[in-house]
């Protein structure tokens, strides 16, 4: 075995233990900053902000016309060439929000029909009839009747589509904010 | 992993991060639906059954002048509709060359007496009706011999037509 002695070894280990020293002072120092110099803080009241709402309702039963006559029962009714069927249901609109815009818009989906039946088109009203793209605060509340008509053509010849069953789906009601 | 590396995949995490984002922005906007279910409606029928009330009809040999017994026919209306009305048309035809020498007349009920049933059909009837139709073939006083020994070949058509009032 043998060492290996530099010249100088010892007066280098003392600078680095000063160094060392040094360092922690330091530290300790810095981690006591806040007590060495004054502070003061002020607490702000941001208070409560409330986020708005924006809903459609549970519809109401659907009302059914034949003709211009109240129906009962749909299901029971046999629709014949020049008929006209409408039906009639309404959602209450919940629109809460300063900056709130929003679209209301109605599609037909799932309808099963015999060929050459189209399906009908709904529309929509609203109380106070707003620009249904632009729907804003000021509408909350107001009431949104869909109808949907169907006109069972008259010029429908000889025995075409008698004994079918047409089944209009479903109408989609949907509110949507703006972008 | 030198530090160009590391910039460059940070970078790309970041471009990712953002891209995702932007792609799932729309969703954050509210968003209600209610569906409303429009059912399913039937629709009806137009159908009727037509028989010789009393048994098919075995006219003797008509002469100039003459006309066939009444003849009545039964119609019977299985058509189905809640608001379907109709009326039935009565048509009578012979053969050509006889075209002109023949009448047919109906009438709903008696013949001669019932109410006649004009070409444009009954009024408007039940979507349940039963209607008896009383038939006559009457061959002119002037009918030319050439009609002698020939088949009239008489043919009754009994037409359901709805009414769309």
């Amino acid at each position: 075995m043998s060492t290996t002695a530099s010249p100088g070894g010892a007066p280098r280990r003392r600078t680095s233990a000063i160094i060392a020293i040094a360092a922690g002072a330091a530290l300790l120092l810095g981690g006591g900053t806040t007590l060495a110099y004054w502070s003061t803080s002020q607490v702000l009241d941001v208070g409560t902000v409330e986020s708005g709402d924006l809903n459609l309702s549970a519809p109401t039963a659907a009302e059914w016309t034949l003709n211009g006559a109240p129906v009962a029962d749909i299901s029971t009714v046999q629709i014949v060439p020049g008929d006209v069927i409408v039906m009639t249901q309404s959602s209450t609109l919940t629109l809460v929000g300063d900056n709130l815009e929003a679209t209301l818009d109605a599609t037909v989906s799932g309808a099963v029909l015999p060929a050459g039946v189209t399906a009908p088109t709904p529309a929509i009203t609203v109380t106070g009839d707003p620009d249904l793209t632009a729907l804003t605060e000021a509408n909350d509340g107001a009431v949104a009747t869909v109808s949907v008509t169907y006109a069972f053509p008259a010029a429908t010849p000889d025995r075409e589509l008698t004994d079918e069953s047409f089944d209009f789906g479903d109408v989609e009601l949907t509110l949507t904010q703006n972008p | 992993m030198g530090p160009g590396i590391r910039r460059g995949l940070i970078g790309a995490a970041a471009g990712a991060i953002i891209a995702l984002a932007a792609a799932s922005g729309v969703s954050a906007h509210w968003h209600a639906q209610q569906r409303l279910d429009l059912e399913s409606v039937s629709t009806g029928d137009l159908l009727i059954d037509a028989a010789w009330r009393d048994g098919p009809p075995a006219w003797s040999p008509l002469l100039p002048g003459a006309s066939t017994p009444d003849t009545v026919i039964r119609v019977s209306s299985s058509s189905a509709g809640t608001t379907l009305r109709w009326r039935l048309r009565v048509v009578g035809a012979v053969s050509a060359p006889a075209q002109q020498h023949v009448t047919f007349s109906a009438w709903r009920g008696v013949c001669g007496t019932g109410t006649p049933i004009p070409a444009g059909g009954t009024a408007a009837l039940p979507v349940d009706a039963v209607v008896d139709v009383c038939i006559r073939y009457t061959l002119s006083p002037s009918a030319p011999a050439t009609l002698q020994n020939t088949d009239l070949a008489p043919r009754v058509t009994l037409i359901a037509e709805q009414v769309v009032s």
